[in-house]
């Protein structure tokens, strides 16, 4: 069809044309100027086509399939159309040169793609097939019978088609190619082809042509003239959309236009060989069933069937065939006697397929398809479908109530009539009728009571063969499919009506007598209508209530979107609810289009660069996906340019189910809205500028005030120690006069009330910017009391004051918690005490225990002295800094104010609760209540630490504070070394190391130059591990460096000026944390039976030694001199030594020369055998000296046995485990 | 009578020399009776006398050795200071100082 009866031009009419569409392109810009943008109008080529296009002319009716196209199109696009006709080959001419906007029927060419535009979709299919002269019998449907046949084709698309289809099953066959139909038909008439390829219908009407099979198929397209490119993407948009909303349009369109093809015609063997040996029909059907069938009063047939078999037979091209009709009142009459074979055919067969196959009925495909109407009375309840009438003569209702209402009591009467009457008397809940005859049988006045419901199922009325009739059934498919799938329903019309006018009729004669009565009926047949309509409306009514409800509601929700759309994510189908008016560009409501395609497209135009990206990112349905599997409702923010303007706007998306609430949990269709929010967001970014201006502000306030405080501490306390420092070795010389000494006494208090000010100051601010931690230590609670106490105590008894302290229930000796900041709250809340309490008051310290809950005990801590007191007005702001309830008592108590400030905060930071009492005049009672964790610790509570076995070292660059920690220390029995700076430091820490009597604490000065006192520490920890413990002393503040300082293994911090109380404390408090004792146990070796070589000149050390070594066990080999012992060894098996002990000072060849020569050996052991120095020189150059030969340790004489088993036993040890090879500095 | 009592009556430090020995007396009598036998004791003499101050310190230093093995606290201690000053090499008058370390050894040397 398509394109191919361009070459029937009529000049004359062609004139016409051209003329008219000249005027059209001459009115066409004036028409699109006129026009507003939104309103395109295209000019369409119509060229004139049977079916496929017809009415070519101006004024004249338009039908055909391509006409029927460009109105579904418009419905999308909105195109107003302007015809120009003319004949093909002129209209593609004006195609090309732009004087037409559109042309349909054209196949996909390649050299015509340049040249005009093709939509991405066709616009229908045109299959190809292969035509033979049926008595052909050489030609079959193997495509290899077709070599060296002539195959006529029409020189086209299909052309090409052919060729490929050959070569694709090898064949070689003579193609003779015809410009036009009429000679190629000619030449099939006349058998100058064996074969010929046609399009669907090409074949019509000729009764000696038999079908081959499809060989082919091609698209023709509705093209675009090249110059409207905008045409050609609303076409593509419409035609996707059209896909989306009606994915059979296309094969719709085709059945309607063409539902007799070449396939439609060719009969099959089964077919063939049906017609070869019938030349009769018989058809039954059904009496009283119209508008399907009946019987009229002359006996006739009447109904669908009367009208239907002709016409099927016909459309086939059957002529040679009589039709009888035989008619049964009774539905299974009608099968017996199809059964016994007295009838070919039989109609309407219903009911469903299963109840045609129990009567032994194949049904062919539907003639018509009509949903079955439920007839009730009165409401529709459920009661209502629990009893049916079934009239027994009609077995397809039956099957039908069967079928969808198995529950149901079924009652037979013998017609519909009195079926209804049955549901108008209440007999019966309700009754059926087939959708064709519902709505016209109740048009009569008597079921004026009766309700109509339609139901959701199809009963198809049917034709029913035989089961195995095979040719029949496949006869009858085709007629039907020729006929057409609206044939029947439309024809239907001519039938219903008598179902409604004999009742009419009927109801006249019965109100004859009274003309009153007529009025009264014709009244009552209104009111029927009226009730009826009123019955339909109200169903109507509520449903469109309740669309306009529902269309209300997404009214008031969408009130916060711009425009509101529905996405169906899996088919990438999205329709707008609700449009901005103000949106041009938008897709109208109500309309379908491609999503993905259309909001990328959005984001393309309207979305400002750099939101872009990430725009299209957020609508990627794979992202949408994901985000919608986590959160309930997605956001995304950009900048959108629209109008000239740019603003902010928002697309949101929420899934129509949450994913959660789906099996799969995924999200298949989401709604996504599009919201205007430049005011919001334009404010919010105002008042976000603002914060963060601000927040940069105080940050840069809050790090100026530490960078001060830092600062300042070390400023005021680096003086402060010289101060404290000077005034206590000032203290020291006893000959200064009584009245100087008193002077520095006072100097130190001072210095030491100034250092509390600033380390109160440095707590404050810890705690205020959340520097401040509580450990969680086990620590012993026994002993923190009793340095409580002589701490207290000795405050008291010098002011004269009375000292208590009580412990009531059961209080253990260790929890784990934070001892030193408890202590401190203590201590400041103690102090406070005495210094409010004048002589002869007194202070005292109640611990109680008042609850014990898991892990936990509350401990409650009473302080109570018989002091000053407060005023009450004054109580509520003791815990404020800087408060005193009389400034002049400052300088006589001495204060900071700070204080109760920080012990509020400190047991705040440890979750406990502080409260005071108090009474001006009689005292005052602070009470602390604290949670500790209980420990496991069993036991009394030891000591770790004896100062007196204390070895300390203090480096600092500073001679004086060094100095000043060196007494400080003394003064308490603890005996330290001080250096000032790392290097000598670390040389220190090696001698003694290899004396075997290790530092037991470094105390290390943060502040030195090359090396500071983390880079020390980082040593220190490198070279002994844990064998050494190591604070950092500084007069910083040290949070910002406490993680770098932790990490390079610092202990611990303390503040300068060094108070030996603190030392102890904090080592104690170390040791505990490490569980280690004072001296780190090394792992030891047993020396019963090892080898010893001794190389000592001296025979009465020598004697001593071997008394001492033999003493464990051990044996020993004297070797009198260093030689002697280099031979000794260097004959002895691998490892036979365990350890040689080495006098340095022998003749012949002393130790150092000897430990030497031993190292140099090339002997297994002689590197690993551990070596010790014995000498009675302690100076720091022998140690170094022997260290530096190899040697492993270095002994003093006279030697201390347990000390000499130690380091034999833990250097065997070390050489046993292979754990350290040789150092060095060893 | 070279005795326990004997020698912490001359001031050695008795309990830390018998530590050193185990406690075992008889064996710590008899190193003190060796160390107070040892020549040593004139040889430093000789060779101080003589000037011969390297000789002088080596015999000083394993006679600070040995006292301080056995504990003889006061004996040792002028040995020990007499150490120091020749590991120095100190050009100075040792008479005074040989003469107070031969006073202490005659006290110990009577006891034999």
């Amino acid at each position: 069809m398509t394109a191919r009866k361009w070459f029937k031009a009529n000049r004359a009419r062609f004139a016409a044309l051209l003329c008219c569409m000249l005027l059209a392109g001459f009115l066409y810009p004036l028409s699109a100027a006129a026009d507003d943008s939104e309103i395109k109008t295209v000019r369409v080529g119509y060229y004139e086509n049977e079916v496929f296009q017809e009415g070519a002319q101006q004024g004249a009716v338009k039908t055909g399939y391509a006409y029927e196209y460009y109105q579904k199109l418009s419905e999308y696009t909105g195109w107003k159309y302007e015809y120009v006709y003319g004949d093909f080959s002129d209209l593609y001419q004006k195609l090309l040169d732009g004087d037409i906007d559109l042309l349909a029927g054209l196949a996909w060419k390649e050299e015509r793609e340049s040249i005009i535009g093709y939509p991405d979709a066709p616009m229908g299919k045109e299959s190809y097939c292969l035509v033979k002269h049926s008595d052909n019998e050489d030609i079959t449907v193997d495509p290899l019978t077709l070599k060296g046949k002539r195959i006529g084709v029409l020189d086209s698309a299909i052309n090409d088609a052919l060729r490929e289809f050959l070569n694709e099953h090898e064949v070689k066959a003579d193609v003779v190619t015809y410009r036009d139909y009429e000679p190629l038909y000619k030449a099939f008439d006349d058998r100058d082809v064996d074969v010929i390829a046609a399009e669907g219908d090409g074949a019509y009407g000729r009764s000696d042509a038999e079908l081959l099979y499809d060989f082919g198929a091609s698209d023709y397209f509705l093209c675009v003239c090249k110059s409207r490119p905008d045409l050609l993407d609303d076409l593509n948009i419409a035609q996707t959309e059209l896909s989306v909303d009606e994915p059979n349009y296309i094969t719709f369109l085709r059945s309607r236009y063409y539902p007799v093809s070449i396939s439609s015609r060719a009969f099959s063997t089964a077919e063939k060989q049906w017609l070869r040996d019938h030349t009769d029909l018989h058809v039954g059907y059904l009496n009283h069933y119209l508008p399907y069938c009946d019987t009229d009063e002359s006996g006739a047939v009447t109904g669908l069937v009367r009208d239907l078999i002709p016409r099927m037979l016909s459309g086939l091209g059957i002529e040679d065939i009589d039709v009888s009709y035989t008619s049964f009142n009774s539905y299974d009459a009608m099968m017996e006697e199809l059964a016994a074979g007295g009838v070919d055919v039989v109609f309407p067969v219903g009911g469903g397929l299963y109840y045609s196959e129990v009567n032994g009925v194949s049904q062919t495909t539907a003639v018509v398809s009509a949903a079955t109407e439920l007839v009730y009375k009165g409401e529709y309840t459920d009661k209502t479908t629990m009893k049916f009438a079934v009239n027994e003569n009609n077995r397809m209702q039956y099957f039908f109530v069967l079928t969808y209402y198995p529950e149901a009591e079924v009652e037979f009467y013998p017609s519909i009539d009195s079926c209804l009457e049955a549901v108008n008397s209440g007999k019966v809940g309700c009754t059926t009728l087939n959708g064709l005859r519902a709505n016209d049988i109740l048009r009569n006045s008597k079921y004026s009571g009766l309700s109509l419901l339609q139901t959701t199922y199809n009963d198809d009325r049917c034709f029913g063969v035989q089961i195995g009739n095979k040719g029949l059934l496949k006869l009858l498919n085709r007629g039907i499919n020729v006929l057409g799938a609206d044939y029947a329903q439309n024809l239907a019309f001519r039938y219903t009506d008598q179902l409604y006018q004999y009742s009419f009729i009927d109801m006249l004669r019965d109100h004859m007598a009274i003309v009153g009565s007529i009025i009264l009926g014709i009244a009552a047949l209104i009111i029927a209508f009226l009730v009826r309509d009123a019955n339909h409306s109200k169903r109507e009514l509520e449903q469109q209530k309740h669309r306009d409800q529902q269309d209300k509601m997404i009214t008031a929700l969408a009130s916060d979107y711009r425009c509101v759309y529905h996405v169906d994510l899996d088919h990438n189908d999205a329709v707008c609810y609700r449009a901005d008016p103000t949106d041009h560009e938008q897709t109208p409501e109500g309309v379908h289009f491609p999503y993905y395609e259309r909001f990328s497209w959005y984001a393309e135009h309207y979305v400002a660069e750099s939101y872009r990206e990430g725009f299209l990112q957020f609508i990627d349905p794979d992202n949408v996906r994901t985000a919608l599997s986590k959160e309930d409702i997605i956001v995304y923010r950009y900048l959108a340019q629209r109008d000239d303007r740019e603003y902010y706007e928002m697309i949101r998306m929420a899934g129509v189910r949450h994913s959660e609430d789906r099996e799969d949990h995924i999200v298949h269709a989401i709604g996504l809205g599009l919201t205007v929010i430049d005011t919001e967001m334009r404010e919010t970014m105002a008042k976000n500028q603002a914060l963060g201006e601000a927040l940069a502000a105080a940050e840069e306030a809050n790090k100026a005030k530490t960078a001060f405080l830092s600062s300042m501490s070390h400023e005021i306390r680096t003086p402060m120690n010289a101060i404290i420092g000077l005034d206590s070795l000032a203290l020291r010389n006893e000959s200064i006069p009584e009245e100087t000494r008193e002077y520095l006494e006072k100097i130190g208090g001072s210095a030491r009330h100034l250092l509390g000010l600033i380390n109160d100051i440095l707590d404050m601010s810890r705690i205020e910017s959340g520097h401040l931690t509580i450990r969680k230590e086990e620590f012993s609670f026994s002993n923190m009391l009793e340095q409580l106490n002589s701490m207290v105590m000795s405050q008291c008894s010098e002011k004269g004051l009375h000292y208590e302290c009580n412990v009531v229930g059961g209080v253990s000796d260790y929890y784990i918690g934070d001892d030193l900041k408890l202590k401190q709250v203590l201590i400041n809340i103690l102090s406070n005490a005495v210094k409010f309490t004048d002589a002869p008051g007194s202070v005292s310290l109640t611990v109680e225990r008042t609850a014990v809950f898991g892990d936990h005990t509350t401990m409650k801590f009473r302080i109570k002295d018989t002091g000053i007191g407060m005023d009450k007005a004054f109580i509520p702001k003791i815990f404020d800094t800087f408060t005193q309830e009389d400034s002049s008592r400052n300088s006589k108590y001495g204060s900071t104010g700070l204080g109760m400030a920080i012990t509020k905060n400190i047991v705040e930071l440890m979750n406990g609760k502080i409260s005071v009492q108090s009474k001006k005049g009689v005292g005052t009672e602070f009470t602390v209540v604290v949670t500790l964790i209980n420990s496991q610790h069993e036991g009394p509570a030891t000591s770790y630490v004896d100062p007196k076995d204390m070895r300390i070292l203090v480096v600092d660059d500073e001679e004086i504070a060094a100095e000043h920690a060196r007494i400080v220390l003394d003064e308490v029995g603890i005996k330290a070394d001080t250096c000032l700076d790392g290097k000598t430091a670390l040389s220190m820490l090696e001698l003694q190391h290899a004396k075997h009597e290790p530092y037991n604490l470094v105390l290390l000065d943060w502040k030195m130059p090359e090396m500071d006192g983390i880079d020390v520490a980082r040593e220190i920890r490198d070279r002994y591990d844990k064998e050494t413990t190591v604070i950092i002393l500084t007069s910083f503040n040290w949070d910002e460096i406490m993680d770098e300082a932790i990490h390079a293994g610092v202990d611990s911090f303390l503040a300068k000026p060094l108070f030996a109380s603190n030392v102890i404390d904090e080592f104690e408090r170390i040791a505990r944390k490490n569980n280690m004792s004072l001296y780190k146990e090394k792992q030891r070796a047993e020396l019963k039976g090892r080898h010893i070589l001794l190389a000592e000149d001296v025979v009465i050390n020598a004697e001593i030694m071997k008394q001492i070594i033999a003493a464990r066990e051990a044996e020993i080999d004297h070797a009198e001199n260093g030689r002697i012992a280099l031979e000794m060894f260097e004959k002895s098996p691998a490892g036979y030594y365990d350890a040689i002990l080495m006098d340095v000072r022998m003749p012949e060849m002393d130790g150092l020369e000897a430990t030497a020569a031993i190292r140099a050996l090339d002997k297994p052991d002689a590197k690993t055998v551990p070596i010790i120095a014995l000498t009675a020189n302690a100076f720091d150059e022998d140690v170094q000296r022997s260290l530096q030969v190899g040697m492993n340790a270095h002994l003093s004489k006279p030697v201390e046995p347990e000390h000499l088993y130690q380091a034999l036993e833990e250097l065997i040890w070390e050489a046993d485990d292979g754990k350290r090879t040789m150092q060095s500095v060893y | 009578m070279l005795t326990i009592d004997n020698l912490k009556a001359l001031g050695a430090n008795t309990d830390e020399g018998l530590a050193r020995c185990l406690g075992r007396e008889d064996f710590y009598l008899r190193m003190v009776g060796m160390a107070l036998a040892d020549n040593g004791f004139e040889k430093l003499r000789e060779a101080v006398e003589l000037g011969n101050l390297e000789e002088g310190f080596e015999r000083a230093h394993a006679l600070k050795g040995v006292l301080a093995n056995v504990s003889l606290t006061t004996l040792a201690a002028p040995i020990a200071e007499i150490t120091e000053d020749l590991r120095a090499r100190r050009d100075i008058d040792y008479t005074e100082i040989l003469d107070r370390i031969d006073t202490e050894l005659q006290k110990y040397r009577g006891l034999v």
